[in-house]
């Protein structure tokens, strides 16, 4: 079912007369890859700022090289360029640029560039060149509303990897059955995306049928990173003794000789087959009615438990040690501390952005990473989002770093999820009253 | 530094293939779950070690002899192996573990475009080489936990080349008898080759268990796996060998490398064969503390999987890989089966009566 994913790269000296060399191959590259001519629009407004910045703030002598990746549901730009002091704080959701000033004009692109695709990374490792990434989705219509259905009983049913009718159906059988805000991935309502996500490979879903070859529940899975598995469901449109069982065993079955160590499960229905998970933790979710909403976080390991290395602030040792050992996961902590080191001036993070929830993910240490964290607080607050998450990965050292500033400005640790990142990844939610 | 595109040098089998991490050392193992003494029941070596002539070779060896190379083939050893089996020494080859000797087989007869076919819950070797020297492996699933000869015969086609039987299965322990594996064998009809894995044979108590040595004078076709890693205790050298007719071991040995096993492997292994004491004396322990734990899990109420083998299967109420590091933690390292596709289960190495009592201790304490 997966489909060629293939990519166009182009390598430039970072000289402005090349700008319309890259803004055709952006535009021409996702338009090959089927994104519709809007999407492949903001793409393209996105590298040529990007592009314009690197050829303002670098040496002439640099080239870069843009690589247009088909991911099918979505277009990936990576620019690859030597690595460099550039200031890339207007990546933040949050940028604080002042308009009348024209020193910061240069930045508005940058800020333009961010908000006109819907992911953006930075890798930035020693010794590596920098990679600047950016992910726009395509658009695909949204599933119209499903009236209510009964989940009936049935007697047999079977698994097999589905085909893209079979996907489409279950989505809309799904939105008609399970009718719980929340109990669905937001991507299943659109079922042509869902389709082009298991055709791109990135994720994967098992379907089990009833006697009539009628979708009767199914499993969604994808790779989180390299290390974790992140699965959906499973998710029961009939009643069929032992389906929730067969269905998940079905997924480790199918991702147990990967290079995956666990699998994560944060749909809610892995109660459905408790047996085979262990239980992370519990994220509360806030609403605007001041009513909230426990969502517990499963994990599996796929295998036995290699051990690793883990990088922490003092503050959080306690947090740390009493969470492995209630879990049962051997690591080894690793104090780090600010020896005066020199930093970049400006942090970047990235955001996640839901309509009632956000995560805010660390891509650039910076100076100012108290500041900058209390910019997104105030602008997430005015947007009223009541979850707002910090995620930190234990498997860097420098996000570990952060964390006096996070606990200062109300952000409490709340869920482990092992594997998920370079090492595990810490969870901390914002609790206004909290703040020290 | 210079940048390397390392996507262009490496092929797209390769790439997709993910690459088994093994377990760290003991020392490490103890330090992360902070145990002092540890069980190891998770590779089913034999907790009494090598046979008793085999500790004297190891115990004198001439450190001098270290910086000669070894027999190339395994001149000696092969001569003794051909004396006891009662073939010609140029239809063994030895490697270096089995593993090697799989590799031999597959790259003797695979090219591009070929396939292997074998379990989906068996050792993951056969598959694990097919697919990273760039073949198919078609996983066929058991039947009662047993390998399902019709499923797996539907199937071949014209490229399939290899068939591969684990007999008696690891980790399921059930087996093919004579019978069965000549039915096979004559379905198959020398289009394939068919690769017996025995690396568990001197573990079976059954008198059915085919006798495939014999089979292969029949069947040109049929190759036969053995190793010195499980009833002989030499899994530390990593020996094993294959055995089949001359016409196929000549076309095997184009793709074998030589001088790949170490002195001391080949002259331990030699004088472990002939040791019929430390064979019944491993087969006594297997019988009495497989018997001790059919006990305890029907006293627990778990079900369980116990046939052929040094080992057993367990099928647990909770993730397997939770309770291992929980076992862990107590000091008895099992193998979850998770990675045989076989979630909730361990596999457990029968050992001395000590280490089951500390097995089944922990799992009391976990469940």
């Amino acid at each position: 079912m997966q489909v060629q994913r293939g990519e166009i790269a182009v390598e430039l000296d970072l000289l402005a007369h090349n700008l319309p060399v890259v803004m055709n191959v952006v535009e021409q590259s996702a338009l090959v890859f089927g994104m519709p001519g809007r999407d492949a629009l903001a793409l393209t407004l996105a590298a040529e700022e990007v592009f314009n910045y690197l050829c303002v703030q670098t040496d002439v002598k640099e080239s870069v090289r843009a690589v247009c990746k088909n991911g099918i549901y979505y277009v990936q730009i990576d620019f690859i360029f030597p690595r460099s002091n550039l200031d890339l704080r207007a990546f933040n959701l949050a940028a604080d640029l002042d308009l009348e000033d024209d020193s910061q004009l240069e930045e508005m692109g940058l800020l333009i560039a961010a908000r006109s695709v819907d992911r953006l990374f930075i890798s930035d490792e020693p010794g590596q060149l920098m990679i600047l990434t950016l992910y726009k989705e395509k658009s695909y219509p949204a599933m119209e509303d499903q009236a209510p259905r009964t989940v009936e009983e049935r007697t047999r049913f079977f698994i097999k990897p589905p085909d893209n009718e079979d996907l489409k159906s279950f989505c809309q059988l799904a939105a008609a059955s399970l009718t719980e805000a929340g109990e669905l991935p937001p991507f299943m309502s659109y079922p042509g995306k869902f389709v082009d996500m298991i055709r791109s490979g990135e994720y994967d879903a098992a379907l089990a049928f009833d006697e009539r070859q009628a979708v009767a529940g199914g499993i969604v899975w994808r790779a989180r990173a390299r290390k974790t598995v992140e699965v959906y469901g499973p998710y029961l449109l009939a009643k069929a003794e032992g389906m929730p069982e067969a269905l998940i065993e079905y997924c480790l079955e199918q991702t147990g000789r990967s290079e995956a160590v666990g699998v994560i499960n944060r749909s809610g229905a892995a109660d459905l087959g408790k047996q085979y998970f262990e239980e992370l933790g519990t994220v509360v979710n806030y609403q605007a009615d001041g009513m909230s909403r426990k969502t517990t976080a499963y994990y599996r390991q796929l295998c036995e438990d290699p051990g690793q290395r883990i990088w922490t602030h003092i503050d959080l040792l306690p947090y740390l040690q009493s969470e492995y050992q209630r879990l049962f996961l051997p690591r080894d902590l690793r104090v780090v501390s600010n020896m005066g080191e020199q930093s970049n001036r400006h942090s970047v993070f990235s955001a996640e952005l839901g309509s009632k929830q956000a995560i805010l993910r660390p891509l650039l240490s910076g100076e100012d990473t108290a500041a900058n964290l209390t910019r997104h607080l105030q602008l997430l607050s005015r947007e009223k989002i009541m979850n707002i998450f910090f995620e930190i990965d234990l498997g860097v050292a420098w996000h570990a770093g952060m964390v006096p500033a996070l606990l200062e400005r109300g952000f409490k640790p709340c869920l482990i999820l092992p594997y998920a990142g370079q090492g595990d990844l810490l969870l901390m939610q914002f609790r206004a009253g909290d703040a020290q | 530094m210079i940048s390397v595109a390392f996507d262009n040098l490496v092929p797209s089998y390769i790439n997709k293939f993910d690459a088994y991490i093994p377990s760290k050392p003991d020392p490490e193992l103890k330090k992360m779950f902070g145990c002092t003494t540890l069980y190891r029941l998770n590779n089913n070596e034999n907790p009494l070690g090598p046979p008793r002539a085999s500790r004297e070779i190891l115990r004198g060896f001439n450190p001098a002899q270290a910086a000669i190379y070894p027999s190339g083939d395994s001149y000696y050893l092969r001569e003794k192996l051909a004396e006891t089996h009662g073939v010609h020494p140029d239809q063994i080859l030895v490697g270096n573990g089995a593993n090697e000797v799989i590799t031999f087989v597959i790259n003797a007869f695979c090219e591009a475009g070929d396939n292997i076919i074998t379990a989906d819950k068996t050792f993951a070797v056969y598959e694990w080489v097919a697919i990273f020297s760039g073949y198919e492996a078609r996983l066929v699933p058991l039947r009662d936990y047993a390998f399902d000869d019709e499923a797996m015969l539907r199937q071949v086609d014209r490229r399939s080349k290899i068939l591969f039987v684990c007999n008696p299965n690891n980790p399921t322990g059930t087996y093919w008898n004579q019978d069965k594996l000549v039915r096979f064998l004559d379905r198959v009809d020398g289009r394939q080759i068919v690769v017996v894995d025995e690396a568990y044979c001197e573990f079976v108590e059954q008198d059915d268990f085919p006798d495939s040595l014999a089979l292969m004078k029949r069947y040109p076709n049929l190759v036969i796996f053995r190793t010195f890693s499980k009833m002989y205790g030499l899994a530390g050298l990593r020996i094993g060998y294959l055995v089949g007719s001359m016409d196929v071991v000549n076309i095997i040995r184009k793709a074998c490398v030589v001088y790949s096993v170490n002195t001391l492997a080949q002259e331990a292994a030699i004088l472990a064969i002939d040791d019929r004491e430390h064979v019944e004396r491993t087969r006594r322990l297997v019988k009495l503390e497989k018997a001790y734990l059919r006990r305890a899990f029907d006293r627990l109420g778990l079900s369980y999987v116990i046939n052929e083998g040094n080992f057993v299967m367990l099928k647990l109420p909770i993730s397997d890989t939770l309770a291992y590091r929980k076992l862990m933690t107590r000091g008895v390292m099992v193998r979850t089966m998770t990675g045989f596709r076989f979630p909730n289960y361990i596999r457990i190495t029968i050992a001395q009566h000590e280490a089951m009592e500390a097995f089944i201790k922990g799992l009391e304490h976990i469940l």
